[in-house]
């Protein structure tokens, strides 16, 4: 009996290879949406490079680990709109469309996250990633803080996406719109790319234990730039855990409530 | 005549009042949004201990960030080329085009009606809390100016998403050409920073682009931080758009027309 989460993952990564092909028979549309991910990232680091040519910049943060942070917020929010397209995601619900997926003999999660695509968001994952590379060549690293980069930043995404998909459920349940989910994470998308501190308290509060990003950004960058400890290392990923096992629960109790065929 | 354009019109203000809770979702993250970049700005101005930075106050910037969320739902129409996608993509189109009215007269009226709705559901009342909370000192030449840039915004990019809609002829699904020039109207508008604190250079070629209009210009009018002289070439860059827009419209609706293709329906 092969193991349950292999299966799930294979079944995930067949699903993805699907999704491109489909994706890539409309070339120039495919190209468009790379060009338009690719605008959209722009947007982050043209507002960085205006502010410390400007001025001095934010306290405590150089302009290259602006653009670390800035590089690792795309990154985690285009991933998490590859995995979920809300929209997408509402329509199934909505439509009944879920259906033929939910008969499948994986799990909930991985059917869901294979049910729709947001593929165009690759372009911005790519983008970020060579900005990325580069600060992160100018800033230099230390194993001990990449590795903790990695761990916070892993188990930061895994927290987003449960947490969106709970959310995706909630506010179908409550409201069949995406409408409001969108906007939510557009803001929350908006809101990681910048340091927590800047937003005082209560915002601090905000985008960690309400809503969970800084987990997945602020924290992850904190630890490669070295100036987090280990106490608060290993503090960022138990609130990770903890909330990502909330929100399964969560999504678990919730995905009950959606409606077969529609209606 | 003006009764079917009216009409028109009229039933592209009500398809936009079936969705009040959007627009009231919408209202709400508008606001939320600019209080990401006054909390990142703020930062900014307190950590460079200036009083002002490209001629903008810390006050200024807080507005200038409000003023571009409320004006960018209003000042550009891409609704035309989502509207001739939606025709061409369930065949409506079909019908459309022997309706007594002229197709272009029945997209362009429809998006107006949208924007209409927009305009008086968010964009008036969010232009009115921040006059009175910013403490804006309008005169009613700012006033005018501030709306003859953003009708003037409103035209150009009609005829800019009407050429990108008649695309939909050849290609059916243009979202992504939609979404590309919405970004660039964004970041080309002012949406992203604004145009004064650009390099020269950049801010000389965003100056002659008519994105402008969309939000830095029609913003800074109402900040009193451009002068009569630059509101004025504003304008005429604007118009310099439109014209050469609207003749290219024309051509290119004349031919493409005949070889409209209608699927689904």
């Amino acid at each position: 009996m092969e193991n349950r989460l292999v299966r799930d993952i294979r079944f995930y990564l067949l699903s993805q290879y699907y999704w491109w092909r489909g994706f890539l028979v409309y070339r120039e549309q495919a190209a468009m949406w790379l060009i338009y991910s690719l605008i959209n990232i722009t947007y982050s680091y043209i507002t960085v490079a205006v502010i410390y040519t400007v001025s001095s910049g934010i306290a405590g943060w150089s302009y290259y680990q602006m653009l670390f942070l800035v590089s690792t917020a795309t990154i985690v929010m285009n991933a998490l709109y590859y995995n979920v397209n809300i929209g997408w995601l509402m329509d199934l619900l909505r439509r009944g469309g879920m259906d033929p997926y939910l008969i499948r003999p994986y799990g909930r999660i991985s059917v869901f996250l294979s049910s729709q695509e947001g593929i165009g968001s690759a372009g911005g994952i790519v983008g970020a990633f060579v900005v990325l590379l580069y600060a992160a060549s100018v800033i230099g690293a230390n194993p001990v803080g990449l590795l903790a980069y990695l761990v916070l930043l892993v188990a930061g995404a895994i927290t987003l996406v449960l947490f969106t998909l709970m959310l995706v459920m909630l506010f179908y349940h409550l409201l069949r719109s995406a409408q409001f989910v969108q906007k939510l994470l557009n803001f929350v998308g908006q809101a990681s790319q910048y340091p927590l501190a800047v937003y005082g308290f209560v915002g601090q509060l905000l985008f960690t234990l309400v809503l969970p990003v800084g987990f997945a950004s602020y924290y992850p960058a904190k630890a490669f730039l070295s100036s987090i400890s280990l106490a608060g290392f290993l503090e960022a990923l138990l609130i990770s855990f903890a909330i990502s096992a909330i929100s399964y629960l969560a999504f678990n109790r919730l995905q009950v409530y959606y409606l077969s065929g529609g209606g | 005549m003006i009764d079917r354009y009216a009409a028109v019109l009229i039933i592209g203000f009500k398809q936009q009042l079936a969705y009040k809770k959007d627009y009231f979702i919408s209202l709400g993250f508008r606001i939320f949004a600019s209080f990401i970049m006054i909390a990142v700005w703020t930062a900014v101005y307190l950590n460079s201990s200036v009083s002002s930075i490209g001629g903008l106050t810390l006050p200024q910037m807080y507005i200038y960030f409000f003023l571009i969320n409320a004006i960018a739902i209003a000042s550009w129409n891409e609704t035309v080329a989502e509207n001739i996608q939606d025709d061409i993509q369930n065949g409506t189109i079909t019908t459309a085009l022997v309706k007594p009215v002229a197709y272009t007269a029945q997209v362009f009226f429809s998006s107006l009606g949208n924007n209409s709705f927009a305009g008086l559901a968010v964009t008036v009342p969010f232009l009115i809390l921040i006059s009175f909370i910013g403490h804006l000192v309008l005169t009613l030449q700012s006033v005018a100016f501030f709306l003859m840039e953003i009708v003037l915004s409103f035209i150009v990019s009609t005829f800019i998403f009407f050429l990108i809609g008649t695309l939909a002829i050849y290609l059916t699904n243009i979202w992504g050409i939609i979404a590309v020039t919405e970004s660039l109207y964004m970041l080309l508008g002012g949406g992203v920073v604004p145009l004064n604190l650009l390099p020269p250079w950049a801010g000389g070629i965003f100056a002659a682009l008519p994105m402008q209009l969309s939000l830095y210009t029609p913003a800074a009018t109402l900040l009193g931080i451009v002068s009569t002289g630059e509101i004025v070439q504003s304008l005429l860059v604007g118009v310099a758009w439109a014209v050469p827009l609207f003749i290219l419209s024309v051509l290119v609706w004349s031919r493409v027309r005949g070889k409209i293709t209608s699927v689904g329906g």
